[in-house]
């Protein structure tokens, strides 16, 4: 019979194990030892091929994506817990123009441009940039012209032009007349053009606006400034000094080409008398009738001859913001534009109000967009300076 | 370890910890320009907390080195070690704002995980497998001795068989060799060689043992022979002993407990592995994430 004793047991026992090294223990050391050869083996020869890609908090924008092999070419040498990337380091390469002279306080360039978070718009700054100042805006002089609190699009003031409630452009336009009675479209007047206007977003080349319906281009053909039977040629749309200049002159030619003329149905027979009766006659149907068809025509001043008020038609809307038609060419001119199928008057505001846009930009999950980036430039590019460049195309590669 | 009452203090501690890091993460991460970030300041605190939580639950391999010191006892170590240890994850998530867009900062993400995950089986097999060896294998002997075991069950079966199979002028000589050996440890060399045996019975004895139970003893790990089963091994010795005379079966119950005992050490080296197996992976990437997680910090305090 075996019987288990503790000195028996005790007998078994081989003391020198405590020494050796047994197979999980030494696996443990091995596999510890691959790990780290592994990991320092990789950063080892990133190191060797001096390329700092391994540390990157994130992949860069498309375009800084080149400066990243080296971390000094954005964070600079003299680095410490908790700095960021100065702005001089942006501005090696960037012109950044101040938003407004009159700002309290000028945010850094990562505050608003967050890198390392992939190949992202790095343009298209985050909206709590805009919100730290905008939410309660105060300027260093003078009175605000913009809403002094702004937090979301949301929350997004009216339109300034929309707030007014009348266009102010001072033509008799009847859009009802055109769109209903005469079915015409909406592109048959207003064609889409690059943007090429002044403010903060010129440099945003590629948005389309609307271009401004011209009387040569858009309502000469139907409305063709012709002022006596007689005379083929229309008068042109020109002030009325030069208006009265051609009207004399186009009939000063017709009654000498046809003298039979002088003295017909009541008229003088004198040239020089039948040319001021003509001229006369053929002006009051043109300022009464013809050019007061659009225009406010005011009374005759000194000269005889009426003044007509410029008209004021908005080539841009948004003076602050950009609006590119160009992205909503989709969707049909009335779903945005809905009164302008039932406005008989030019003052009639057609553009439609912010509501118009947040029912697509919004909060929700199907938002089209509503960051303050999607309409608004923060930089005042009209004082944009040149940049002399620092880095060669060697170093970059 | 058991983890019992005695935790409930670093459990208490680490839930207040880890709510208290959520409810600062929430405004942080709604409201911080650019969103959370390891580089912000909220996100260095966390970060900071959270690799001191790893380094902590790190220096526990250098506390065993040093059993003796007086910096606390071991079972503190290892409450640290588990709790602080599990708390790293969130703490770093929140550093990282639950992004690791980087290809270092991402393998240090997979390797925290793994090694949190490997942590917590490794928490869970030592909660219950001990218990389980305990009640399975009652004949537990030190791990690293088993080798040294088996040759000295070998051996002992060797001399139990010989005993018994020794020719009748033999007798007397092998009684007073066994009283002196050392090789059988377990008082079978008490059994008295049997003259029992027919010489047909002793060299059928030799060969099933030979045939039978020593490749069994040689690789008691494999499952191809019968003595590797316990129902099969009592059926096998009970047909042995049906073969032998009455007066060798207390000597035959002796290769049975034997091979018993051998049955034993395999189910204890089975469990011994998956008991501690996950080290293999814990370990490893355990010191590999504290030197990646040392590389990081000072690439980050340094750009």
């Amino acid at each position: 019979m075996r019987i288990r004793t503790t000195k028996k047991l005790g007998q078994r026992v081989d003391r020198t194990y405590i020494g050796k090294l047994f197979p999980i223990p030494l696996w443990r050391r091995i596999l510890t030892a691959g790990c780290l050869a592994i990991v320092l083996g990789w950063l080892g020869l990133y190191a060797v091929m001096r390329n700092q890609t391994p540390y990157t908090a994130g992949p860069l924008t498309t375009s800084h994506a080149f400066l990243g092999k080296h971390c000094a070419d954005c964070h600079g040498e003299k680095r410490g817990i908790g700095a960021r990337v100065a702005n001089v380091q942006c501005g090696a390469c960037h012109d950044a123009p101040l938003h407004n002279a009159r700002q309290v306080r000028t945010p850094a360039c990562i505050e608003c441009h967050v890198e390392h978070k992939g190949a992202t718009r790095l343009a298209g700054a985050i909206d709590q940039g805009c919100v730290a100042c905008h939410s309660s805006l105060r300027t260093k002089s003078g009175n605000l012209t913009v809403a002094s609190s702004v937090n979301s699009f949301e929350d997004h003031p009216q339109f300034r032009a929309v707030a007014l409630g009348k266009d102010p452009a001072g033509l008799k336009f009847n859009h009802v007349k055109h769109v209903g009675e005469l079915s015409q479209k909406c592109g048959d007047c207003h064609t889409p053009q690059g943007t090429a206007s002044a403010g903060p977003a010129k440099h945003v080349s590629a948005r389309a606006s609307m271009s401004i319906p011209t009387y040569a281009g858009t309502c000469m053909p139907c409305h063709a400034l012709n002022f006596d039977d007689k005379i083929q040629d229309a008068a042109p749309h020109d002030k009325p000094a030069a208006v009265h200049q051609f009207v004399a002159a186009a009939l000063t030619t017709y009654i000498a080409a046809h003298p039979g003329d002088l003295g017909k149905d009541g008229t003088p027979v004198s040239a020089a008398d039948w040319i001021a009766f003509k001229t006369d006659a053929d002006e009051k149907q043109l300022w009464t009738v013809t050019c007061a068809h659009c225009h406010e025509m005011q009374a005759a001043g000194g000269s005889g001859l009426p003044a007509v008020p410029p008209a004021k038609v908005a080539a841009q809307w948004f003076t602050r913001a950009s609006f590119d038609h160009q992205a909503h060419q989709g969707l049909t001119c009335a779903s945005c534009h809905p009164k302008a199928a039932t406005s008989a008057v030019s003052s009639d505001m057609l553009l439609p109000g912010i509501s118009t846009c947040q029912s697509c930009h919004n909060a929700s999950k199907t938002s089209a967009g509503e960051t303050c980036s999607t309409c608004h430039v923060y930089h005042d590019w009209s004082k944009q300076k040149g940049v002399d460049g620092k880095f060669t195309i060697d170093k970059m590669s | 370890m058991l983890i019992d009452a005695t935790h409930r203090g670093w459990a208490l501690a680490s839930i207040a910890i880890l709510a208290a890091g959520t409810v600062a993460y929430v405004p942080y991460a709604l409201f911080y320009p650019g969103g959370p970030a390891g580089h912000t300041w909220p996100g260095l605190i966390y970060g900071i907390l959270g690799y001191a939580m790893m380094l902590f639950a790190g220096l526990m391999g250098a506390r065993k080195k040093a059993p003796l010191w007086r910096i606390g006892r071991a079972k503190v170590w290892m409450r640290g070690h588990l709790w602080l240890g599990a708390l790293s994850l969130p703490l770093i998530l929140f550093h990282a704002g639950f992004a690791a867009r980087g290809p270092l900062t991402f393998v240090m993400t997979v390797l925290l995980v793994v090694v949190v995950l490997s942590g917590v089986t490794g928490a869970i097999l030592q909660h219950y497998l001990p218990a389980r060896i305990m009640s399975e294998v009652p004949l537990e002997t030190i791990y690293e001795q088993i080798p040294t075991v088996r040759e000295q069950l070998r051996a002992e079966a060797s001399t139990i068989v010989e005993n018994l199979c020794v020719e009748p002028e033999m007798a007397a000589l092998a009684a007073s060799s066994l009283e002196t050996g050392r090789v059988a440890v377990m008082d079978a060399g008490e059994e008295a060689p049997s003259a029992d045996l027919t010489a047909e019975q002793r060299a059928n004895l030799r060969n099933v043992y030979t045939n039978g139970i020593l490749p069994f003893l040689r690789d008691p790990d494999s499952t191809a022979s019968p003595l590797a089963n316990s129902t099969k091994a009592r059926l096998y010795f009970e047909a042995l002993r049906r073969q032998c005379p009455p007066s060798t079966h207390e000597a035959l119950g002796d290769i049975e407990s034997v091979c018993e005992e051998e049955r034993q050490l395999t189910r204890q080296r089975r469990m011994y592995l998956i008991l501690h197996g996950w080290l293999l992976v814990h370990v490893p990437l355990s010191v590999t994430l504290l030197v990646l997680g040392g590389i990081h910090a000072l690439i980050s305090i340094r750009y």
